[in-house]
């Protein structure tokens, strides 16, 4: 019972300012436990057990996976541009906007549900709103709280995060070298759905969902399901992320 | 033999501390949950102390609101031991055999 009052105490004094000193005391002494921890945790086990050759294939597969999705990236970077260019060619004075973004480096530090914790915090200048990518310029989430010494990343694919994002088509097959506009259409993504879609906008499995607010070329996934409502002016569509939570290690805030 | 006893309790200790370390940092399960309730199933009283420990430890390395898990576990504690007691009828000497 005493126990129990205590932490109940304890509870209602957290409303208040008074333990947040301890608690960023203590994240700033645990942090390298929790980080080294993280990392242990995305530790690939299975790979103990295999051999030379295998280790080797599984890198070489790692590697291009890398370099296909970073090749996306780009492409569809240079497709946004292309786009953007033919929206403004009538423009002579107008130049496109320089890409001020920069990208600062933060490590996961833990896990939890539909959040990550990374190891810099306010004093770091991070702030609520901040967009998080990963390397391969794949959107990770974006930074829904923040402490003296850490943040907490909203993640994607999460209902509560909901964003505006462009539905490009999949350039392979007939978009891009062709160098037409790819743009389809736009919609609001939340958790693993595009909603607020036109009807009348076609929209096909496949097709590249990128970000619409924010620096060019964050892609964020692949539609993998259209479907038909019964609503009159928009539709939904389904899509996967193209980034796994669980090998994340190092992410990058964007600042502008 | 008292002294192992002991060694054994504490080594029970530090794994609930080290589960409820990896509960917060990457594991999604409520592990910590079950060791507490296995915990309570044999020590009784004895993993209240732990039991509000524990759960104090594991909001402070999630960022959680400090004092939830360790009304969680307190509670979950004390149900178990009800249950123990009335429920299953383990209370002491209650099912002990006829000698």
């Amino acid at each position: 019972m005493g126990y129990f009052l205590i932490a109940g105490i304890l509870f209602l004094l957290d409303f208040g300012p008074f333990f947040t000193p301890v608690k960023n005391i203590f994240a700033q002494v645990l942090q390298p436990v929790r980080s080294v921890t993280y990392r242990i945790g995305q530790f690939n086990f299975e790979q103990l057990f295999y051999s030379d050759k295998l280790k080797r294939q599984e890198k070489e597969i790692q590697d291009l996976e890398k370099q296909l999705v970073a090749a996306e990236g780009k492409i569809v970077e240079l497709q946004q541009l292309h786009d953007e260019n033919k929206r403004l060619k009538g423009l002579i004075n107008s130049t496109v906007a320089k890409d001020e973004s920069f990208y600062r480096p933060a490590w996961i530090i833990s896990r939890q549900g539909d959040y990550l914790i990374i190891n810099q915090g306010e004093k770091d200048k991070v702030t609520v709103g901040q967009l998080v990518i990963n390397q391969e310029r794949h959107l990770v989430g974006r930074i829904s709280k923040t402490y003296d010494q850490e943040a907490k990343i909203l993640t994607i694919g999460s209902v509560s995060l909901e964003l505006p994002v462009l539905i490009f088509s999949d350039w392979r097959e007939d978009c891009f070298n062709n160098l037409t506009d790819c743009q389809r259409t736009r919609g609001i993504v939340s958790g693993k759905v595009i909603k607020d879609i036109l009807r009348e906008e076609k929209v096909n499995v496949g097709d590249i969902v990128t970000l619409l607010d924010g620096p060019r070329g964050i892609l964020i996934g692949k539609i993998t399901q259209v479907r038909e409502s019964k609503d009159s002016i928009f539709k939904q569509a389904e899509m996967e992320e193209l980034i796994n939570l669980d090998r994340l290690t190092e992410v990058f805030l964007i600042s502008q | 033999m008292k002294r192992e006893g002991e060694y054994f309790q504490l080594a029970l200790i530090f794994l609930l501390f080290m589960i409820a370390l990896l509960e917060a940092v990457f594991i999604s399960l409520p592990i910590t949950l079950v060791l507490i309730i296995i915990l309570a199933f044999s020590w009784e009283e004895k993993v209240f102390p732990w039991a509000f420990l524990v759960g104090i430890w594991q909001d402070l390395i999630s960022w959680r609101h400090l004092g939830i898990w360790s009304m969680v576990f307190l509670l979950v504690a004390f149900l178990v031991i009800i249950i123990r007691r009335r429920v299953l009828g383990l209370e002491n000497n209650k099912l002990s055999l006829p000698k």
